[in-house]
């Protein structure tokens, strides 16, 4: 009936996404239990050489942070993590989606894979520093929160960018509101159906679905996403989402999440500055 | 275009007195928006002509039509979620006592959409009250459109739609993969019967109810259309039944004979003893 989205279309626009690589997926729900054995993630992660011999190099590069060089994969998770190492094997698997532009929002094609990078080394940060909080899949919901920019993108007409606009302008909406209030749908509720469509956990597909909205989500996670999307667009020079007279993320309010993951304001500096490190360090190697 | 600040002074004073909603001046681009495509519907070249013809006849119906693309939110399983933990917790747990004798259940959905709301009400009767399965229990779900109905019968829902406010764990337990969709289980559909029904017609064939749902209906109706329609209500609604608004709905000032009960983050409302 209103200008919007054809809910139905894009959710098969969503299932005709690649498929993530079945290891990727099985890794995620590996790291769901906290009993899960390390030989089976080995063993999934080995049984691939060119994955083997991308995570060796991450792992000996200064990301590992190690000078004694790691040779094999067992050592790559006790040095990086486990949460860390699925998070670069999937990393891996959707560098090629990631790396395009972005169709409707007009985002240049590194900017997108910069800006999820970022995100994802801002959740790992943020989890090692929150006292509430623990889990081993924030890197990879973080990694992947605008996923689903990716197929919302391929519907906005430039009709519908007009009305979106002056929603973030008129309306001093954020983005995302903008496109709930328009579209009736937001591009975090997009990216959840396409986490779902990849077999990935249920953690990571409401860290993404809620990744604007932590208070609806019913899961920790919610709250690291949120805050690492915050911090990696603090770091960027030219945000996507900031338009003048609008609410740009920069500002987004922060004291929730900070006080439901235990997080002094005070550490998120030291949260930028581990994503600085981690970029640094990691986009080439998997470039 | 913007509306310029009269015609969205009607639009929004009519809103704010159909449906309690306020459209501050900032939202002038949402009504643009959402009448815009009614406009188009109607024949007309902008939102300037639909307040224009709005104002010249208050009869054709326009005004019903502005304040559903104004105030239409698609529905959704548990939506608001907190009137159901009240049924889940309190209502049918006494109503299941009460009716211990006669053990038989009615309730009404009115204004059913695509069917999530009497849905919602069978999932909780399975998933929590299981025992009581040998009883006559039925949910009438009713609606203007034949199209939704068609819809709601079918109980089919896409993935976007489930991600809406159904727990996981009874999207396993009721539900099963229909290529990109998901079906509801028959054990679930069969408690409901969805019919058509016009809430401003004069007879509208509902037998004696225990519980009614009428959520973020009345809204769309001016105040004497509203105080007929609880007047009918009033008649079919048992003396101890209950009656479910919207959060922001109340039956204040439209029908004395109801009470309002409060629960822990919501509340209903109860026929007034005599």
């Amino acid at each position: 009936m209103y200008l919007s989205v054809d809910h139905d279309l894009l959710v098969r626009s969503a299932y005709q996404l690649p498929p993530l690589p079945q290891s990727a997926a099985r890794l995620a729900h590996l790291l769901t239990t906290d009993d899960s054995d390390i030989r089976e993630i080995i063993s999934v992660i080995e049984y691939d050489p060119t994955l083997t011999m991308k995570l060796l190099r991450v792992a000996n590069s200064a990301i590992g942070g190690s000078r004694h060089r790691i040779g094999t994969v067992r050592e790559a998770l006790i040095r990086l993590g486990t949460g860390t190492v699925v998070g670069f094997v999937v990393a891996s698997s959707v560098r090629p989606l990631l790396g395009k532009r972005i169709p409707g929002y007009n985002i240049p094609e590194t900017e997108f894979w910069k800006h999820s990078l970022a995100a994802a080394f801002a959740a790992e940060a943020i989890q090692a520093h929150s006292a509430n909080w623990t889990g081993r899949l924030a890197f990879t919901a973080a990694l992947l929160h605008d996923i689903g920019k990716l197929v919302l993108g391929q519907f906005l007409t430039p009709e519908l960018l007009a009305w979106l606009e002056r929603a973030v302008t008129d309306g001093k909406q954020a983005a995302f509101q903008a496109e709930a209030e328009i579209l009736s749908l937001h591009h975090g509720e997009a990216g959840g159906v396409i986490a779902q469509h990849w077999g990935l956990p249920d953690s990571i597909v409401r860290g993404i679905a809620h990744h604007h909205d932590p208070e609806n989500g019913e899961d920790g996670i919610c709250y690291v996403t949120y805050l690492a999307n915050v911090v990696a667009h603090r770091l960027e020079s030219d945000p996507r989402e900031e338009r003048p007279g609008s609410q740009p993320t920069v500002l987004a309010k922060v004291d929730p999440a900070l006080e439901w993951l235990g997080l002094a304001e005070e550490s998120l500096r030291s949260v930028s500055d581990e994503v600085q490190k981690g970029l640094q360090a990691l986009s080439s190697q998997l470039d | 275009m913007p509306l310029d600040s009269t015609d969205f002074e009607f639009v929004s004073s009519l809103v704010l007195k159909r449906s309690a909603i306020v459209l501050e001046p900032e939202k002038n681009y949402l009504v643009e928006s959402r009448l815009l495509p009614l406009a188009r519907r109607e024949g007309l070249s902008s939102v300037a002509e639909l307040v224009a013809r709005m104002r010249a006849d208050s009869m054709n119906g326009l005004q019903q039509k502005v304040v559903e693309a104004m105030t239409t939110n698609e529905t959704s399983f548990f939506r608001d979620l907190n009137p159901f933990e009240a049924l889940r917790k309190v209502v049918l747990p006494e109503m299941f006592q009460r009716r211990a004798a006669e053990r038989r259940l009615q309730i009404w959905c009115s204004a059913s959409s695509t069917g999530q709301e009497p849905y919602s009400i069978s999932l909780i009767l399975r998933e929590h009250f299981p025992g009581f399965a040998d009883w006559k229990i039925g949910i009438v779900a009713s609606d203007l459109s034949t199209d939704v109905l068609a819809r709601a019968r079918k109980g089919c829902y896409s993935q976007l739609e489930v991600n809406r406010g159904l727990p996981a764990p009874l999207l396993v337990k009721y539900f099963q993969r229909q290529g990109t969709e998901w079906q509801l289980k028959e054990e679930v559909r069969r408690l409901v019967e969805f019919r058509q029904l016009n809430l401003i017609d004069g007879a509208w064939g509902i037998a004696a109810t225990d519980i009614v749902f009428i959520r973020n209906v009345l809204i769309y109706f001016d105040v004497p259309t509203k105080k007929v329609i609880l007047q009918k209500i009033r008649q079919l609604l048992r003396p101890d039944g209950y009656l479910f608004l919207g959060g922001a709905e109340t039956t204040l000032n439209l029908d004395d004979s109801f009470e309002r009960i409060s629960f822990e983050r919501s509340g209903c409302y109860r026929l007034r003893k005599p």
